[in-house]
């Protein structure tokens, strides 16, 4: 569906995005994750043509956007990074411009637009000037641009960014529908975000891309072992001592006091090898109660940080 | 592209541009039309009392030439600068039928101003002995007004399109102006053959005075279409070419 090879975009002398090739198969939802400035951007404007590619190529459906850029464009609803909205027009009059300017029927204006608002629920607000709407409903005007002619692709470029946390789920929530109909790549620098969205994360790192999988494999890579955590009603030394003596644990940290007369520990055990029985028993026999076990997820954080080589705040 | 041009014409409504645009072309003219058709001094002017718009029109051209970039300083520089450029620049259009829509759509603030402007060529006729104000030649004399506003609107909007700031684009393009009126006469003076030829083919008043004297010439006619062309393509170009170097 979308296949970008050795992308390479220069400003001058700076090397904006650096050799980068991925692709996106119909109808998947793809994380493009990267800190500011990284190029992500700057991808997806090449990828919509709004700006040319030094060189390489960005093809969509077959059609590469420097040969054919009609086709490509006619598939691509695109929402940038600022919303491309005029504050003086009304929405209905924005949407009704966009329509004409994305060979939408003219018979088919009113129902089309209609239709999307809904998505999004952007119909009380139809007759206000997009200048005196508020941030988050601005940011709906520009989904809804970007949904105009029901493009097969979307590219989104920082949707949730400035949003309130109410609208970002709002808007998360709709990106995750729109998803099943159409083919969609979502920047961002918020993990969580990805993570609850996406199914494929592309990470790219200073113009280059440091990884492309799926969160799943992400995460099975990074993760050499299963982590947890557990809160025991004793001394640190002594439930040290009896977790150090089960079978299958690889290492024992204590993580100190968070709760009065118990202390919490990092067990550190090989993948696939559960522990949780052999422990329950041995410091009940001990009379230590285990209260709490907590397993230690690889977030996607720790994938970023770990392939973009910064290092972890503890 | 003509949802662009209906679009800007639209904003130059929803914005006090379109109304600014046309209030001062319509004070400029009131005072040329008192100073040279309705006074009977010659203070300054030269002339008193004309029962003939044509002179009035012919100075206006000057005024015209340094009120046009209030519409077209913002027509690309507002849209760069406010990343709206993305919206058409993504979308199927072309870019020439952008500029176009554009260029166009200050052409007919330009008209409804001219339209407005009717009104003194008309107190004339109604003050006058029938027949001393002909309609056929007032209306190659407004043709003519049309196509050199027509000029200058294409290099106002080439100017915007090479830069995201507002205050540039105006004063750059009254710059233009300024030299495209003053340029000839010091060329001249110089003496040169050479340099007479070039201030010659700068002249854009020259080739208006066929069109004041009722005469609508091919050659003038080719000459204002040809540099409304010109700079209408450079812009194509201009915005075709940022999207390469992105600067």
């Amino acid at each position: 569906m979308i296949e970008i090879e050795n992308l390479t975009k220069l400003y001058g002398n700076k090397l904006a995005v650096d050799n980068i090739s991925f692709k996106v198969k119909k109808g998947s939802v793809v994380g493009f994750l990267g800190r500011n400035g990284a190029g992500k951007s700057t991808t997806m404007n090449i990828i919509t043509g709004y700006i040319s590619a030094t060189s390489g190529t960005a093809r969509i459906n077959g059609y590469d956007i420097l040969k054919n850029p009609r086709e490509v464009k006619k598939c691509i609803g695109y929402l940038p990074e600022r919303p491309p909205i005029y504050q003086e027009m009304t929405v209905q009059e924005y949407l009704k411009f966009v329509c004409a300017i994305k060979d939408v029927k003219a018979s088919a204006v009113s129902s089309h637009i209609e239709e999307i608002s809904n998505l999004v629920k952007l119909n009380e607000v139809m007759g206000r000037r997009i200048g005196n709407l508020s941030k988050g409903y601005q940011q709906r005007v520009g989904m809804v641009q970007a949904l105009v002619g029901n493009p097969e692709v979307l590219i989104l470029d920082e949707p949730t960014v400035g949003l309130d946390p109410k609208q970002i789920i709002e808007i998360r929530r709709m990106i995750k529908a729109l998803g099943k109909k159409h083919t969609i790549i979502l920047s961002s620098h918020i993990l969580p975000e990805v993570a609850d969205v996406c199914e494929q994360v592309v990470i790219i790192n200073q113009g280059k891309i440091v990884a492309q999988d799926t969160l799943a494999n992400l995460q099975e890579g990074i993760q050499e072992s299963a982590n947890m955590v557990v809160r025991i009603a004793g001394s640190e030394s002594a439930a040290t001592k009896q977790l150090r003596a089960l079978s299958g644990v690889k290492f024992v940290e204590g993580l100190g006091v968070r709760e009065k007369d118990t202390v919490d520990i990092l067990v550190e055990t090989d993948k696939g090898v559960d522990v949780r029985r052999a422990m329950f028993n041995a410091m009940a026999k001990a009379n230590m109660p285990i209260l709490m076990i907590k397993y230690v997820d690889v977030t996607l954080e720790d994938i970023f940080l770990k392939l973009t080589g910064a290092e972890r705040e503890i | 592209m003509w949802a662009v041009c209906k679009k800007e014409i639209q904003n130059y409504f929803f914005s006090p541009v379109g109304y600014v645009f046309i209030a001062i072309f319509m004070l400029i003219s009131a005072v040329l039309f008192f100073n040279i058709n309705l006074t009977a001094n010659t203070y300054g002017t030269g002339y008193s009392g004309m029962a003939d718009y044509s002179t009035a029109l012919q100075n206006m051209t000057i005024y015209l030439s340094f009120i046009t970039p209030v519409l077209t300083m913002r027509i690309f520089a507002e849209e760069r600068k406010n990343k709206t450029d993305q919206l058409y620049l993504t979308s199927p259009l072309s870019i020439t039928s952008v500029v176009l829509g554009k260029y166009f759509a200050a052409l007919t603030v330009l008209l409804i101003a001219m339209v407005l402007n009717l009104i003194f060529p008309i107190v004339i006729a109604l003050y006058t002995s029938s027949g001393s104000l002909s309609f056929a030649m007032l209306m190659v004399q407004y043709v003519g007004f049309f196509l050199i506003g027509a000029t200058f609107m294409a290099i106002g909007v080439f100017v915007s399109s090479m830069t995201e700031s507002q205050v540039v684009a105006a004063v750059v393009s009254f710059a233009v102006a300024a030299v495209i009126w003053l340029g000839d006469s010091m060329l001249t003076s110089l003496g040169s053959e050479a340099l007479t030829d070039i201030a010659s083919s700068l002249n854009m008043l020259a080739r208006y005075q066929s069109f004041a004297d009722g005469i609508v010439g091919f050659s003038p006619l080719i000459y204002y279409v040809s540099i409304s062309g010109l700079f209408v393509f450079l812009t194509v170009r201009a915005i075709e070419r940022r999207r390469w170097t992105g600067v």
